[in-house]
């Protein structure tokens, strides 16, 4: 039988990538270092999904991307991010409306949660992928679309203001 | 310097975050979705910046709509088995609606592509159906029901068209219905799927016009492509193991290729069609 790649119906050629294969390799991969940098493991659920629809309306362009599991990442955390904020305006209307605090607990560790959500979300994200995933510099910056000293800068802000809140 | 204690306490964080798993189906169908979307704004740009263009998708008679995909077959949904023709079989959904002399199956779509359908050229989506809304229900037609129960199986949407393969007992062949908006936009055509070749019909009911199919395709096949003679490229995933292209400006097709491929884009079988009918000559 003869293979078929997209491009010419007949001709023997490699196949590229397809979305299914790239969306079952990558699908935990982003999404347990997202859950953990937002503290929701729902809402990152959410947010790979709905990065994964983005990459499968626009696939020619995201699999020839140099890190594909980096624009998914990122395009998650921006939709993630967005909902926190729209939920956080939500939940301050309604305690205006009805005095009554809306508040969802992360579902996570309790202990390091607190500590850890003071963290700006952008530090957040490098401490997750650095100290709990023991990702090198060069990927972390990859991932995050950022410089390697940048990385360096919020781990090192990060890990200071960590140690402070759990009085390390 | 990253100590230890928080770097325990990191990794018992993450270990215990509980675990989600990525819904793959739902993802396609939803990217299916916004592609077409995209794909729509992005032809509306062009028609606004070039004028007056009839599209491809207008050709066709294609509305945008989203795909209800039944389960497909090998999902492990029970499914039961009709006989469109002799010897030919069909798997279609479990449940069967009856009303005013038909019995409506719902046919299964095959199997989803687990390649990239991009370099196929522009699909033209049989959207499955829903038997429920099957236009022929109560209502009688032509030779009708009759006195007995008639059985369709509902193949899908073709954009306005909805077509249906008749299960009339002693049918010797395939024949397919066809409608077209208003009740007496329904015409069939008969004998195809003669030999498991690809047929070319002329539906005769104008706006009706062609029609280029295969059925019963086999049952592993994911996706037919269809290239005209001007070197344009359609692709179709089957529902009842059958492709149905048709063409509702009353013209025909030319010479056409069909090109059937299973889930990981190998092909299947390979066949042509020639024109067949009194084509209008459109202007």
């Amino acid at each position: 039988m003869d293979a078929v790649a997209g491009e010419a119906i007949g001709d023997v050629v490699i196949a590229p990538p397809t979305f299914e294969d790239f969306y079952r390799r990558s699908w935990v991969e982003v999404y347990r270092p997202l859950a953990a940098t937002i503290g929701d493991p729902d809402l990152a659920a959410e947010a790979v999904d709905e990065a994964m629809v983005r990459a499968y309306a626009r696939w020619r362009k995201v699999r020839e991307a140099e890190n594909p599991e980096g624009w998914i990442y990122r395009v998650a955390l921006r939709w993630a991010i967005d909902r926190l904020r729209r939920r956080q305006r939500e939940r301050r209307f309604e305690i205006r409306l009805a005095d009554v605090a809306s508040t969802r607990e992360p579902e996570v560790e309790p202990g390091l949660w607190p500590a850890l959500a003071t963290l700006p979300v952008a530090q957040r994200a490098v401490v997750v992928l650095a100290v709990a995933y023991d990702w090198p510099e060069r990927r972390i910056a990859d991932t995050l679309g950022i410089r390697p000293g940048t990385v360096k800068s919020r781990l090192h802000r990060g890990l200071e203001r960590l140690r402070r809140e759990l009085g390390a | 310097m990253i100590d230890e204690r928080i770097r325990a306490q990191m990794r018992g964080f993450v270990a215990g975050m509980p675990e989600r798993y990525g819904r793959l189906e739902t993802v396609v169908e939803r990217g299916r979705r916004r592609r077409r979307l995209r794909q729509a704004v992005t032809g509306l740009g062009v028609v606004v910046a070039v004028g007056a263009t009839i599209g491809l998708a207008g050709l066709f008679g294609l509305g945008a709509g989203p795909r209800r995909d039944p389960a497909p077959v090998g999902a492990g949904r029970a499914v039961r088995v009709v006989e469109v023709a002799k010897g030919v079989e069909l798997w279609v959904a479990p449940q069967v609606v009856e009303s005013g002399g038909w019995r409506v199956y719902q046919a299964l779509p095959g199997p989803a592509p687990r390649f990239d359908t991009d370099g196929l050229g522009q699909e033209i989506p049989l959207i499955p159906g829903d038997p429920w809304q099957f236009p022929l229900l109560g209502r009688s037609w032509g030779g009708g029901p009759g006195d007995s129960t008639s059985d369709l199986v509902y193949l899908g949407d073709l954009g306005e068209a909805k077509i249906a393969l008749d299960l009339s007992p002693g049918h010797a062949t395939i024949c397919a219905f066809v409608e077209m908006g208003p009740f007496d936009g329904v015409t069939s055509v008969c004998s195809i799927g003669e030999g498991g070749e690809p047929f070319s019909v002329y539906a005769g009911a104008p706006p009706i016009g062609a029609a280029v199919g295969w059925t019963p395709l086999p049952e592993e096949t994911s996706v037919v492509v269809l290239r005209t003679a001007d070197g344009a490229s359609f692709w179709q995933r089957p529902v009842g193991r059958t492709v149905f292209f048709v063409r509702v400006d009353g013209a025909c097709f030319g010479e056409a290729t069909l090109t059937v491929l299973d889930g990981d884009g190998n092909v299947l079988d390979r066949g042509r069609v020639t024109p067949v009918g009194p084509c209008r000559v459109t202007p």
